[in-house]
């Protein structure tokens, strides 16, 4: 006598016809699920990766007060007034960790860069915000909450939309806390993907930024307020710039691209690195280029094309996102694939060096939480 | 980084996706669905592969991937509106249900467990069709020991309840004790 829950059980069980499985197409899946979730966590591309929260406790300000419009403050009341050093930095809901000094500036953050004078950060409903240390101010609206900012400097770049949903580039300089460039586009909106050769912006680079228009790409100086169009039939893409190198990708005729080049001019690219890199990141001299090609992240010398990636021991996972200066790579790094597993802040020395934590399990590596970790890039990690 | 062999991972699909497509039928009562769901933890199963080292690890990967994205389905409710309920026969009060035999039994509790929330039913399934113990039921569905052992419970005096005290759901051996 078994019993007539297990009888029921058996009886439906058996009586259900096993379906065939597609391995090919899970295997399809799975290998595609790997590639995004990887390349999104570390570059800041595509796809599917998720970060479970990670709660920090919100630091108090100078005056003891806390809330959406409170000024911010450092660890133990360090009042943090310029931000000209580059050091590793991630923000984790409402936090920025600026090496060992933590901001607290009153939102959840969706994505951020830095200034030499500030933090500039977007929140869900796209609002633009500035964070100097003493304050939290909205500063404008961004259309896609992409951000781009030079590696030194305090101009930060960004879409936003006119009242009839046209395209406007912006330009905002931290240093005066003035808009100094609204540049309407009469294309469609802002690009969700550089595929769709929508209204983006692609860099800011000594003085200039970088975007797409209905005209090709354009450089614009802010200086002097005029456009050059560099390629008239955007019929690319820019990665990064800096120190006048483009990272840029060629468009063929099969809507494809011919891999990740570093060129000097755009009309007469230079010729495609060895990885087909979807991600990448020019020092702020151009001399190296950190990529990431799925599963691995690849360092460059751009004039030499010799491979100078930094040991990388102990981690299944890892990925550059940002330079703190000409030789040394910030990355996040993963040292267990599947399940939740804690992440790390690297910090690398160019060319072929060591990686040192910087921070350890900043945030969790889930494959179903919500995105919290944000780096500073200027864009959502799962992008 | 470790390689996916695909040929030990297809291996695998065929022996053990018959048994694992079966426990997820018992877990969510509709074909379709459960093979939606197989088909998800085998995806999920693939991309841990090489991580599992044996066939016995995969497994239980895959059914723990079973259970966790099916509770995680349904808390979003978005099947339940697509989940077709034709097949259930009228409900009614216990005191009204005539005894025809236990094909009729075996009917009347397929319907009850339906009715069950998702945990307690997966908690069922587990422990009294896979015979898993309370410990591995607890790994497979992502909770602590004592979470199983309650849910168990609950769900077996449900379906007490709505079964009548005569009929013998389990063996005495087995009897849960709330």
């Amino acid at each position: 006598m078994t019993g007539l829950l297990k009888e029921t059980l058996r009886e439906q069980a058996e009586g259900q016809q096993t379906p065939r499985f597609d391995v090919d197409a899970i295997t399809a899946a799975g290998d595609r699920r790997t590639r995004h979730r990887r390349a999104a966590v570390g570059s800041l591309a595509v796809a599917a990766v998720a970060l479970t929260a990670f709660t920090v406790p919100r630091l108090l300000d100078t005056a003891g007060t806390t809330g959406a419009d409170a000024p911010v403050a450092g660890q133990g009341r360090e009042v943090v007034g310029a931000f000209t050093e580059r050091r590793p930095t991630y923000a984790v809901d409402g936090v920025i960790h600026y090496g060992r000094t933590q901001i607290a500036v009153g939102r959840t953050i969706e994505s951020f860069v830095q200034t030499d004078d500030a933090f500039v950060f977007t929140t869900k409903n796209g609002d633009v915000w500035l964070c100097d240390g003493q304050g939290s101010e909205r500063v404008g609206h961004s259309g896609n909450s992409r951000l781009r900012a030079d590696d030194t400097g305090s101009l930060v770049a960004w879409v936003d939309a006119a009242d009839d949903g046209h395209p406007q580039y912006v330009v905002f300089d931290t240093s005066s806390r003035k808009e100094v460039a609204r540049v309407d586009d009469n294309a469609a909106g802002p690009s969700r993907e550089p595929e769709d050769r929508g209204a983006e912006v692609f860099a800011v680079d000594d003085g200039a930024a970088y975007w797409r228009t209905q005209d090709g790409l354009v450089r614009y100086d802010v200086a002097t307020g005029t456009s050059k169009v560099l390629q008239p039939d955007a019929l690319g893409t820019i990665v990064d710039v800096a120190s006048g190198h483009f990272a840029h990708k060629v468009w063929e005729s099969d809507g494809g691209s011919s891999g990740l080049r570093v060129s000097t001019d755009l009309e007469h690219p230079a010729p495609p690195l060895p990885s087909g890199y979807d991600n990448a990141v020019l020092s702020p001299s151009a001399r190296y280029i950190s990529g990431d090609d799925g599963d691995e992240t690849t360092v460059y010398d751009v004039a030499t094309r010799a491979v100078v990636t930094p040991g990388i021991e102990g981690y299944a996972f890892a990925a550059a996102y940002a330079w703190l200066d000409d030789r040394t790579l910030t990355m996040i790094g993963i040292k267990r694939l599947g399940g939740v597993q804690p992440i790390d802040i690297l910090e690398c020395t160019v060319p072929k060096g060591r990686c040192t934590v910087a921070a350890d399990d900043v945030a969790t590596y889930d494959e179903s939480g919500p995105v919290t970790l944000a780096l500073p890039v200027g864009q959502r990690i799962d992008e | 980084m470790a390689q996916r062999d695909t040929v030990a991972f297809t291996e695998f699909v065929a022996a053990r996706s018959p048994a694992l497509f079966r426990t997820a039928f018992l877990i969510v009562g509709d074909h379709g669905l459960a093979q939606d769901l197989v088909q998800e933890a085998l995806t999920k199963t693939y991309v841990a592969w090489p991580r599992l080292r044996d066939v016995g690890k995969a497994e239980a990967y895959t059914r723990k991937a079973i259970t966790t994205t099916y509770v995680s389905w349904w808390r979003r409710k978005a099947w339940r509106a697509e989940r077709p309920r034709d097949d259930v026969p009228e409900s009614g009060p216990t005191t009204q249900r005539e005894h025809c035999g236990d094909v009729v039994d075996r009917t009347w509790l397929w319907q009850e467990l339906q009715s069950l929330p998702p945990r307690q039913r997966t908690a069922i399934v587990l422990r009294y069709y896979e015979d898993l113990t309370e410990a591995q039921t607890a790994d497979a569905m992502g909770c602590a020991v004592g979470t199983v052992k309650s849910q168990v419970a609950q769900g077996i005096k449900r379906l007490r309840e709505q079964m009548g005290a005569d009929v013998t759901l389990l063996p005495t051996n087995e009897l849960v004790v709330r």
